[in-house]
C-alpha cells in the first residue's frame, strides 16, 4: 500500500465543541492508482488531505505513508512571502534531497517568473504566487501527488501548461485529487472517494458514482460531462 | 488509545530526513534572519550591546555594587549575553511553530523539527553575539582570556538550552491551554533578577541564596564567570544541577510534545 488510514478518528473543538470528522476511518490508497476524494462542504476532504500529508496529526489510529509524498499541490503556505522564489525553491529541494541549482532552473523557467523568481514572493501578485507553487510541484519527482482544487491557476496559456504537465507526470506518479470539479475527477482519476458518510464510499467505477453523487447532491446530472 | 502519524520507514532513514530537514531550515531561517539586510546583523548586537552598556553604567555611578574579582564590563557582557541567550531562544522557540505551521504542509516536517532548527538558529546568533560583546568587553577593559573557555562556552550553551527546554514544555501545554503562553513574559521578567545577571553569586544576600540557587540559569552564569576569572569562586555553582536539570526538563518536554502534538492547531 502506498497510503493507509488505519482507525483514523480525528476531530476538531469549534466554538467550544468537538466536532468529529472521522471515526475509525479505514483507506488504503495503493500504488498505481488515482484517487480522486469527492464529498459535500465540510465531509473532511481537505483534512484528510492533510492527515495523509502529515500536516496533521489524527487523534487516534495511524497513517502509514509508504511513498514519496508531495505537500498538497498549490499550496503556498510552506513558502516564506519574505524569501525570493529561488531561496524557497531550493528550500523545498533540500527537504526533498534534491539539487537546489536543478530544482530553481526548472521552476524558474516552467513558471515563466523570469527576473520575479529573484523578488520576495510578497511583491508577487496571487496569480504568480501559484504559479510557481504549481511549477515547484512539477519540479520534484513524486510518487504521490497531493492536489487540492488548483487545477486553475493562471492564464488560459498556463493552464494549459498545468494540465500537459500533470497529464505527463500522470505517467510516473499517482495522484490524490480533492475537487468539487467532477470532470476532472472522472478525467484523472481511477478510483473515487466519496466521504460525508460513516465510512468513505470507495469505488472503481468513477463515472457512474461520481454521477449518483452529483443526482444525490444537486438531483440532477448536469454540469458533468460524461 | 492515541497513535502518531509516521511514515514507515526506519530509525536510520527518519533520523536521516529528520536532520535533511533541520539542516534546510536552519539554512532558511538564517537567511530571513541576517539575510534580507545589514541592519538585521546590527540589530542582533545592539539589543543585547545597549542592555550591556546600561547595566555597566549603572555600575559605574553606584561603585559599591561592583562585583568582586572580575572586571566591570565582561561581568555585565557575561551575565547579560547569556540571560539574553536564554530570553530570545525562549521567545523565538515558543513562536517557532504558530509562525511556521504553513510548513507542516511539507510531509517530512514535524512541529519538533520546527523546534529544533529554530534552537538550532539561535544557538548560531547567539553565539557570534556572545563573542562579539565578550570580545569587545575585553578590548576595552583588557581583561583576561578566560582560563577555562571550554566550560565558558558550556555554561553559555546551557543557557540558551534551558530557554529551549523551557520553550518546548511551556509550547506543548499551551496547545491545550493557549493562555499559557502568557506565563512567557513573566519568567523572563523575573528571570533577570534571579539568575545572578544584576548581582554575582557572591554578592547575593546569603538568605536568599537557597532560594535563588533552584534556577539552573543562576549555576550555569556563576559557571561562566568562575571559568572566566579563577580568582572568583561562586557559592552555587554547580555544573551537575545544571546538567540535571537540562536532561529533566529535555525529557519532560519531548514526551509532552509528544503527548500533545494531537492538539496542534491545524
Amino acid at each position: 500500500m502506498s497510503l493507509e488510514c488505519i482507525d483514523v478518528t480525528k476531530s476538531y473543538v469549534t466554538m467550544g465543541r468537538r466536532h468529529t470528522v472521522f471515526q475509525n476511518l479505514n483507506l488504503s490508497l495503493p500504488k498505481g492508482i488515482n484517487v480522486g476524494l469527492i464529498g459535500p462542504n465540510g465531509s473532511g476532504k481537505s483534512t484528510l488531505l492533510r492527515l495523509l500529508a502529515g500536516a496533521d496529526v489524527p487523534d487516534e489510529g495511524y497513517v502509514v505513508r509508504n511513498t514519496r509524498l508531495s505537500w498538497p499541490l498549490g499550496f503556498s503556505g510552506g513558502f516564506s512571502p519574505h524569501l525570493s522564489g529561488i531561496a524557497n525553491a531550493r528550500f523545498a529541494a533540500r527537504i526533498y534531497n534534491r539539487d537546489p541549482n536543478h530544482v530553481a532552473a526548472f521552476t524558474e523557467e516552467f513558471s515563466g517568473l523570469g527576473e520575479f523568481m529573484k523578488w520576495p514572493l510578497k511583491v508577487c501578485s496571487t496569480g504568480m504566487r501559484a504559479r510557481f507553487a504549481f511549477a515547484l510541484s512539477m519540479a520534484i519527482d513524486f510518487e504521490t501527488i497531493l492536489i487540492d482544487e488548483i487545477l486553475g491557476v493562471g492564464d488560459a496559456d498556463f493552464r494549459a501548461k498545468c494540465t500537459a504537465a500533470l497529464d505527463e507526470r500522470r505517467a510516473r506518479s499517482d495522484i490524490i485529487l480533492v475537487s468539487h470539479n467532477l470532470k476532472d475527477i472522472i478525467r484523472l482519476c481511477d478510483r473515487v472517494v466519496i466521504l460525508g458518510g460513516r465510512q468513505p464510499i470507495i469505488s472503481d467505477d468513477v463515472v457512474k458514482t461520481v454521477k449518483r453523487y452529483n443526482l444525490a447532491l444537486t438531483g440532477s446530472a448536469d454540469g458533468v460531462d460524461f | 488509545m492515541t497513535f502518531t502519524t509516521q511514515p514507515n520507514r526506519s530509525f536510520a532513514g527518519a533520523l536521516s530526513v529528520q536532520m535533511r530537514v533541520i539542516v534546510a531550515l536552519v539554512l532558511r531561517e538564517l537567511v530571513m534572519e541576517l539575510g534580507q539586510s545589514r541592519a538585521a546583523i546590527f540589530w542582533m548586537f545592539f539589543r543585547p550591546a545597549i542592555l550591556v552598556a546600561m547595566m555597566y553604567a549603572i555600575y559605574s555611578l553606584n561603585h559599591s555594587l561592583t562585583p568582586q574579582g572580575m572586571p566591570l564590563m565582561a561581568f555585565c557582557a557575561t551575565g547579560w549575553a547569556a540571560y539574553f541567550s536564554f530570553m530570545r531562544t525562549m521567545a523565538d522557540t515558543t513562536g517557532s511553530v504558530k509562525g511556521g505551521s504553513g510548513l507542516l504542509m511539507f510531509p517530512q516536517m514535524t512541529a519538533l523539527d520546527l523546534f529544533i532548527s529554530q534552537t538550532v538558529t539561535q544557538w548560531f546568533i547567539y553565539n557570534f553575539v556572545f563573542i562579539g560583546l565578550v570580545g569587545f568587553s575585553m578590548l576595552v577593559e583588557r581583561s583576561p582570556l578566560p582560563a577555562n573557555p571550554l566550560q565558558v562556552m558550556l555554561a553559555y550553551w546551557a543557557c540558551g538550552l534551558v530557554g529551549a527546554c523551557l520553550a518546548l514544555i511551556i509550547k506543548s501545554f499551551a496547545r491545550i491551554v493557549p493562555a499559557l503562553e502568557n506565563i512567557v513574559m513573566p519568567i523572563r521578567r523575573l528571570g533577570h533578577f534571579v539568575s545572578g545577571v544584576i548581582v554575582s553569586g557572591a554578592d547575593t544576600p546569603s538568605f536568599l541564596l537557597p532560594y535563588f540557587s533552584w534556577n539552573p540559569l543562576f549555576h550555569a552564569i556563576e559557571l561562566m564567570r568562575e571559568a572566566w576569572w579563577p580568582a572568583y569562586v561562586s557559592p552555587i555553582a554547580d555544573a551537575w544541577y545544571v546538567f540535571r536539570c537540562l536532561f529533566f526538563m529535555a525529557a519532560i518536554g519531548l514526551i509532552l510534545e509528544r503527548a500533545t502534538r494531537r492538539f496542534l492547531e491545524p
